[in-house]
C-alpha cells in the first residue's frame, strides 16, 4: 500500500492479501487491500480471488469471514492474470480433427504436415 | 412439411390435374383399410363433385375428400400431427378438430371425409381454438420440457404448433399428477429414441409397417400408458429405410443417432444434391455447418425418391466422407519406395511423363461407381487427343460380366436404361419380372416404389427369377434362379409365358450386381430377348451411379479390357475405382485419382487427391436416365481439387492442353458429346425414343444361376469406398449381424 | 483579464465614432458603417467601387457602363432592403428598424449571413455550410472570428500590474497554494488496486462456464447463446459424450468479438454461461482473448464463489 491509511483488519486470504476496512474513509476508499509483502511490487489487481473479490468491490457487506463462500472441491485455486508471462493462456481448439487423413494399408504411416 | 402441402394444394387448386392428385389423396387416405376396401373404392363410378365451404371459401371436391385435405385445396391450413399424406390415417391425434356446421362436437378433419353437399367447415372459429387449445394441452401435460437438449428443437412440429395454436397456460400440476415418463427403446444404431417426448401419432408405426415393410414398430398398451415400441426389447429395426421415420417424427420422440446433438437446424445450411450411393438420383439436402458436413435429408421428388430416402445415402456419407480421405496428392519416387507427400506441381509433374512417355495403346482409365459426367467428359477427351481409345467404366471384378450390356449394346439408349421409370412401376403394370436382383438393397427406394404399387393392388403379379428366399416387402413368385428358366420362357415353354403374353404392360428388371460363376451366362442377351418377344419392357437396375452417364458417354465397361501379360510400360488412371481383384498389368504406372482412400490406392504410383460428391458441382444421371446435378456444399479438404479439373491440369502438363477451362465450358463440350446431360430433368424425364433392333435368336447355354451379391440387410450397409469408411455403417452391420443372430436368421 | 465580446443589441445603436476608435475592427463595424450612412452620403460611389475591384483583382479595370449598372444595381438593393425591413419593422409593430429586420430579409431574400452575429435562420450553425454561402459576399472568411480576449490596454496601471505578477511568479504560488490547499484534503479518486470500486452483483465482465455442485459442468450444448450473441462471438460445437448426455466439445467465445450485452447469460436456461464479475483479464495479445472450453470452465471453477453469491443476490429479480 502506497499511503499511509489506518484501518481495521477485516481478515487474510490464503494468498497472504490483507483486507482492511475503515468506514471513516469515504464510501469507495473505506475498504482496501494490502497485498501480499512476497509479491512486493508485483503487485495486480488480479490477484484478489474470488472470495474477497465482491466485498472489496462493495457488492456485498459480508467479508468472507463472517460468511463464508460456497465451497466445492472440484473449485480451483485463484490465479492472477498471467498475461505476457509464461504461463499466458494460449488457445488452442478442444475438438478432434473431423477429417482424417488415409493411411496406406502396408503399414506405412504417411506424414501429413498440412492442417 | 405442413407448409408444403398447403402449397401443393394451392398448386393443384387450379389445375385439371387436380382430380388425379385427389385420386392420389384417397387412395392415400384408404391405405388403412384392407385390401379389399382399396379395391371397391377404385371400382367406383366417377362421382359428382361436392361443394365444401371452408371458412366461407367454396371448394369443389369429389366425395370421400377428407375435410383436412378439402381445406389444403382452400389454402387453410389446419394444424396436424398424425396426419401425413403419404401415409394411411390414423386420426389419433386430434390436433386437426375443426367446427363443422350442424354437428355438435368438434371433428377430426383428417379422418371425416366430405359424403354430403354444402358441408361447412370453420377452421378459425372460436370452437375450433379452443378445441385446438384442449388438445394442446392434453398433448403437453406429459411432454417434457427438455426443449433445450432435444434435437428437434428449431423444426419440431410440437414447438411451432403450441406456439401458433396452443393456450399460453396449463392447467397441469406437477405435484398433483407428475408427468409420464417412459423407457427409452434400442432400436438400432441409426434411429435414437426418447420415448418420454414421443405423442403418440404414430407415424413412424404407420411408416414401418406400410412403405418400409418392417413390422417390428408398434404400439403396446392403451391410453396413458400406450408405448410405441418395438414388441420385444432391444430389437434393431431390420430395414433400409429406417432412417425416414426421424424426419416423419413430429417432436423429438425419434431423432438420428449418428447425428445426435452435433447441430442445430438454424445453423446449417442446405445445398440441394444428388444422392450418388446408388443408381436411383434421390434428391438430397445436404446440410452444412462451417464448411462441416452435418447431415443429409431428402427432398421431395415424386418421380424419384418421394420424400423418402435410404439409410445409406442417409448416413454413409457424413461420416464415411471424413474417413481415410485423400487431402494431399502422394507419389512413390520409384517403385520400391513407399509413398510420400508432395505438392501438386509434382505430381501433376509425373502424372504428364507418364502420359508422354508411355506409349498410348498402353494406357487405360477407369471410372468408379461415384464419378461425373464431366470428369469422363474431359478424361475421355484427354485419352482420345493422346491416341487412346482405353477408357473404361469400372465393372467389380466378382461380378457376373455378361449381365451387363456390352459396348455394342450401348448406341440405344434403351439398352441400358431403367426404361419403365420409378414413377412408372406404379402405372398400370400386370406383370413385374424381377431377374438376378435383390431389388430391395441394390435400389431401395425403386422397392419401396413397388411395395407401394403392390399394396395399392396397381402391381399384383411379381415372379423373381434368381436367389430364393429374398425377403422383399411384397407377395412374389419364385421361379428359378438359373438361366435355363429364362431360356424356358424364351422358348415358350415356361408357365408365366401365359401371363407374359396376356399382360398389357410387363416389366422385366434385370439386375446388374449378379455374381460371377465359372461360367459366363448371356443373361442380358436372353432377357432383352425375352422383352421383345413378349413386348415386356426392359429395364436394366444399375447399383452405381456413374453408370449411365458413362454409357451415355460411350465409355466401355471394364470387362472389355485386353490386359496381356508384357513386361512394356503401361499406364491405369483409376479414379475412384476400388476392386481388391483388379487386374492391374506387369509395369504399370498406376494413378488413383479419388476422394478415398480405399483399395486400390494402395497401389497407386501417384495419388491425385479428388473430391467427393458434396464438394463438387457435377453432373449425375440415375438409372432411368434423369439428368441431375450435385452442387458443392462445402469444399474439398486441403488439397483436394474437383475431379475434371485434376485431369485438365494433367492434359496441360502432358502438353495435349483441352479446350476448356471453366464447368460451363465443359459442360459445351459435353453438349457436343451427348446433347441430353446437360438438359437437366430433375422433374420432368426425357425417355428416349431410338428402339432398339430386337434381338431374335439367343445362342443356347449350359445354364448359370443368376444370385445377387447382395442377399441380405447385412451386405447392404457397406458396399463402397463412402460406406466402407463410415463408422456408422459399421455399427450398422453388426447391429444387423447381431439381430440376424438373435433371430435365428442365417446371412 | 479576459473578457468576452458581447454582440448585445447595443452595437448598431452606438455611433460610428465609437467604434473607429475601437481598435478591434469586428465585422460589425462596416455594417454600422452602412447604416449610419445611408443617412446622409452614398455608400458606394464610383470610387469606392473601384476600390472594391481592385480589392479582388489589382489588373481588373471596369467599363463606365457597368459601374453605372453595378451603382443602379446596389441603389436598388439597398431600397428594396430598406423597404422591406422597414415593412418587417412595421409589421412588428415597431417604430425603429432593428438590425434583425436587416439580417432577417438579407438571410431569407439574399441568402447573406452577417458575419459574427448568430444567424436567425440557420440559428444552431452560426457559419452556414459552405454551399449555403454562394453569395456575393466578399468579406474574408478570417473576419469572421471572433476575438475573446481584449487586450487590456496600456494605461500604467494596468502595466504596472502585468509586470508584478510576471516578476513574483504568482501564478505559479497561487498554483501552489491550491496544491498546498488539497494535500490536506482527502483525495477525490481512490487508490486502485489497493482499493476497488463499487460493482453491481449484476456486473457483466469476464465470462465463465459454471458447474453444478456435483462438478458436472452445467453446459448442455442447446446452442442458444450461440444463436442469440448479437456479435456471433460464440462458437459451439456439440456431440454426444461417453455416458449420452448431450455436452459441448467446443464452447469458444471471441472476447475480442463480446460486446458483453449479457444476452448468452439471459438466454442460458441452465445458468452454464455467466458473465462474472471479473473485470482484471486484460491481455497482451489478441490470441489470449480467444477463450475455449477450458479456459472457460477453469473461470467458472475459479470464480464460483463469487459467481454464485452474486446469482443469489439477484435471484429474486430473475
Amino acid at each position: 500500500m502506497d499511503t499511509l491509511k489506518f484501518g481495521d483488519l477485516v481478515g487474510v486470504d490464503k494468498y497472504g492479501n490483507k483486507y482492511y476496512q475503515n468506514n471513516y474513509y469515504f464510501y469507495g476508499k473505506n475498504r482496501w487491500v494490502e497485498y501480499n509483502d512476497k509479491v512486493f511490487f508485483d503487485y495486480d489487481a488480479s490477484q484478489v480471488p474470488a472470495e474477497w473479490h465482491n466485498w472489496l468491490h462493495y457488492m456485498t457487506d459480508d467479508p468472507p469471514t463472517t460468511n463464508p463462500r460456497v465451497q466445492y472441491k472440484w473449485m480451483i485455486d485463484h490465479t492472477e492474470n498471467f498475461s505476457g508471462t509464461n504461463r499466458q493462456y494460449v488457445p488452442y481448439s478442444t475438438v478432434k480433427q473431423k477429417i482424417t487423413q488415409w493411411q496406406p494399408k502396408d503399414g506405412q504411416k504417411i506424414k501429413y504436415n498440412v492442417k | 412439411m405442413l407448409r408444403f402441402v398447403a402449397a401443393s394444394c394451392k398448386r393443384t387448386a387450379n389445375n385439371p390435374s387436380c382430380v388425379v392428385w385427389l385420386k392420389e389423396c384417397r387412395r392415400h387416405a384408404r391405405t388403412s383399410g384392407s385390401k379389399q376396401q382399396q379395391t371397391s373404392a377404385a371400382q367406383e363410378t366417377k362421382p359428382k363433385l361436392l361443394e365444401v365451404f371452408i371458412d366461407e371459401k367454396k371448394v369443389l371436391v369429389e366425395p370421400g375428400t377428407t375435410i383436412l385435405e378439402a381445406a389444403a385445396m382452400a389454402g387453410v391450413e389446419i394444424p396436424r400431427f398424425c396426419y401425413h399424406e403419404r401415409l394411411s390415417v390414423a386420426g389419433n391425434c386430434r390436433m386437426c378438430l375443426v367446427e363443422v356446421e350442424k354437428s355438435i362436437k368438434p371433428v377430426a378433419s383428417c379422418a371425416m371425409p366430405i359424403m354430403m353437399n354444402g358441408m361447412k367447415v370453420k377452421t378459425n372459429s372460436p370452437m375450433t381454438k379452443q378445441a385446438r387449445e384442449g388438445v394442446m394441452e392434453f398433448l403437453l401435460m406429459n411432454h417434457p420440457l427438455d426443449c433445450p437438449i432435444c434435437d428437434q428443437g428449431g423444426e419440431c412440429d410440437l414447438q411451432d404448433q403450441s406456439m401458433a395454436f396452443g393456450s399460453d397456460r396449463s392447467r397441469l400440476q406437477v405435484e398433483l399428477d407428475p408427468k409420464r415418463a417412459v423407457e427409452d427403446k434400442n432400436i438400432g444404431p441409426l434411429v435414437k429414441t426418447i420415448m418420454t417426448r414421443c405423442i403418440h401419432c404414430t407415424r413412424c408405426v404407420r411408416f414401418m409397417n406400410e412403405i418400409a415393410g418392417c413390422e417390428d414398430l408398434g404400439t403396446t398398451g392403451r391410453g396413458s400408458d400406450m408405448q410405441i415400441g418395438t414388441y420385444l426389447e432391444n430389437t434393431a429395426l431390420l430395414s433400409e429405410l429406417s432412417g425416414n421415420i426421424v424426419d416423419l417424427c413430429p417432436v423429438g420422440a425419434l431423432t438420428s443417432k449418428p447425428y445426435a446433438f452435433t447441430a442445430r437446424p438454424w445453423e446449417l445450411r442446405r445445398v440441394d444434391s444428388v444422392d450418388v450411393l446408388d443408381a436411383v438420383g434421390s434428391n438430397i439436402s445436404v446440410c452444412t455447418r462451417s464448411g462441416d458436413l452435418m447431415r443429409i435429408l431428402p427432398r421431395e421428388n415424386d418421380a424419384v425418391n418421394e420424400e423418402w430416402l435410404a439409410d445409406k445415402s442417409r448416413h454413409a456419407p457424413v461420416d464415411g466422407l471424413k474417413a481415410q480421405r485423400l487431402t494431399v496428392p502422394l507419389l512413390r519416387p520409384s517403385k520400391s519406395s513407399q509413398l510420400q507427400m508432395c505438392d501438386w506441381e509434382d505430381a501433376l509433374l509425373a502424372v504428364g511423363r507418364a502420359l508422354n512417355g508411355i506409349q498410348p495403346s498402353r494406357m487405360e482409365a477407369i471410372v468408379g461407381p461415384f464419378v461425373d459426367a464431366e470428369t469422363m467428359v474431359v478424361l475421355k477427351d484427354l485419352f482420345n487427343t493422346i491416341g487412346s481409345e482405353n477408357v473404361y467404366l469400372h465393372v467389380d471384378s466378382d461380378l457376373d460380366k455378361s449381365c451387363f450390356p456390352s459396348s455394342k449394346d450401348l448406341d440405344f439408349q434403351k439398352n441400358y436404361l431403367f426404361n419403365t421409370s420409378i414413377a412408372g412401376l406404379e402405372d398400370g403394370v400386370d406383370l413385374l419380372l424381377l431377374i438376378g436382383t435383390n431389388i430391395r438393397f441394390e435400389a431401395p427406394l425403386v422397392n419401396a416404389r413397388i411395395r407401394k404399387a403392390w399394396r395399392n393392388n396397381l402391381i399384383n403379379d411379381i415372379a423373381v427369377i434368381g436367389e430364393n428366399g429374398l425377403d422383399l416387402l411384397y407377395d412374389y413368385e419364385y421361379l428359378g434362379d438359373s438361366t435355363k428358366v429364362l431360356a424356358d420362357i424364351v422358348a415358350g415353354k415356361h408357365k408365366i409365358v401365359d401371363r407374359l403374353k396376356k399382360a398389357q404392360k410387363a416389366v422385366v428388371i434385370l439386375g446388374q450386381q449378379i455374381l460371377k460363376k465359372d461360367s459366363d451366362s448371356n443373361a442380358y442377351e436372353m432377357v432383352r430377348a425375352l422383352c421383345d418377344k413378349y413386348g415386356a419392357e426392359f429395364n436394366l437396375l444399375h447399383a452405381n451411379a456413374s453408370t449411365v452417364a458413362a454409357f451415355d458417354l460411350g465409355l466401355k465397361p471394364s470387362s472389355e479390357r485386353k490386359t496381356d501379360n508384357s513386361d512394356e510400360q503401361s499406364l491405369l488412371w483409376l479414379i475412384g475405382v476400388d476392386d481388391e481383384n483388379l487386374t492391374i498389368p506387369n509395369n504399370s504406372f498406376v494413378i488413383y485419382q479419388g476422394h478415398t482412400g480405399d483399395i486400390c490406392a494402395n497401389t497407386a504410383d501417384v495419388i491425385l487427391p479428388g473430391s467427393a460428391f458434396t464438394e463438387k458441382q457435377g453432373t449425375m444421371i440415375s438409372m432411368e436416365g434423369r439428368v441431375q446435378q450435385t452442387l458443392a456444399a462445402i469444399t474439398p479438404p486441403n488439397m483436394a481439387r474437383e475431379d475434371w479439373k485434376i485431369v485438365r491440369a494433367c492434359s496441360e502438363l502432358a502438353n495435349y492442353p483441352l479446350p476448356y477451362d471453366t464447368l460451363l465450358e465443359v459442360r459445351e463440350r459435353m453438349q457436343q458429346l451427348a446433347p441430353h446431360l446437360t438438359r437437366h430433368s430433375n422433374r420432368k424425364l426425357e425417355k428416349p425414343s431410338l428402339r432398339p433392333p430386337p434381338i431374335s435368336s439367343v445362342s443356347a447355354q449350359s445354364p448359370v444361376s443368376l444370385l445377387p451379391r447382395m442377399k441380405s440387410l447385412v451386405d447392404y450397409w457397406q458396399t463402397d469406398a463412402i460406406s466402407r469408411c463410415s463408422p456408422t455403417m459399421s455399427k450398422c452391420v453388426l447391429s444387423t449381424k447381431k439381430e440376424f443372430d438373435k433371430r435365428g436368421i442365417k446371412y | 483579464m479576459e473578457s468576452v465580446q458581447t454582440n448585445g443589441e447595443s452595437v448598431p445603436n452606438s455611433d460610428a465614432s465609437s467604434n473607429t476608435a475601437n481598435a478591434n475592427q469586428t465585422p460589425e463595424s462596416g455594417n454600422n458603417a452602412a447604416t449610419n450612412a445611408s443617412n446622409s452620403v452614398v455608400i458606394l460611389n464610383k470610387q469606392r467601387l473601384q476600390e472594391l475591384v481592385l480589392e479582388i483583382d489589382p489588373r481588373e479595370q471596369l467599363d463606365e457602363e457597368v459601374e453605372d449598372m453595378l451603382l443602379t444595381i446596389a441603389d436598388d438593393f439597398i431600397d428594396n432592403l430598406v423597404t422591406s425591413a422597414c415593412q418587417l419593422a412595421k409589421h412588428r409593430g415597431s417604430k425603429t428598424v432593428d438590425v434583425k429586420d436587416i439580417q432577417l430579409i438579407l438571410e431569407k431574400n439574399y441568402n447573406m449571413l452577417i458575419p459574427g452575429r448568430h444567424s436567425l435562420l440557420f440559428s444552431r450553425q452560426p457559419f452556414p455550410p459552405s454551399f449555403a454561402v454562394r453569395s456575393i459576399c466578399t468579406t474574408n472568411v478570417n473576419k469572421c472570428y471572433k476575438v475573446v480576449t481584449k487586450f487590456d490596454g496600456d494605461s500604467w496601471s494596468e502595466l504596472t500590474d502585468r509586470a508584478i505578477q510576471t516578476i513574483f511568479i504568482q501564478d505559479l504560488i497561487r498554483g501552489f497554494f491550491i496544491v498546498l490547499g488539497t494535500v490536506f484534503k482527502e483525495p477525490a479518486t481512490i487508490n486502485y488496486p489497493f482499493e476497488k470500486g463499487p460493482l453491481s452483483p449484476r456486473f457483466r465482465g469476464e465470462h465463465a462456464l459454471r458447474r453444478y455442485p456435483s462438478g458436472e459442468e452445467r453446459c448442455i450444448a442447446c446452442k442458444l447463446c450461440e444463436a442469440i450473441c448479437p456479435a456471433q462471438a460464440i462458437t459451439i460445437e456439440a456431440e454426444e459424450r461417453a455416458d449420452g448426455s448431450r455436452r459441448t466439445t467446443r464452447y469458444d467465445i471471441d472476447m475480442t468479438k463480446c460486446i458483453y450485452c449479457g444476452l448468452c447469460q439471459e438466454a442460458c436456461p441452465v445458468d452454464a454461461i455467466v458473465e462474472g464479475p471479473n473485470f482484471e483479464y486484460s491481455t497482451e495479445t489478441h490470441e489470449e482473448l480467444l477463450y475455449n472450453k477450458e479456459k472457460l470452465l477453469n473461470n467458472g471453477d475459479k470464480w464460483e464463489a463469487e459467481i454464485a453469491a452474486n446469482l443469489q443476490a439477484d435471484h429474486l429479480y430473475r
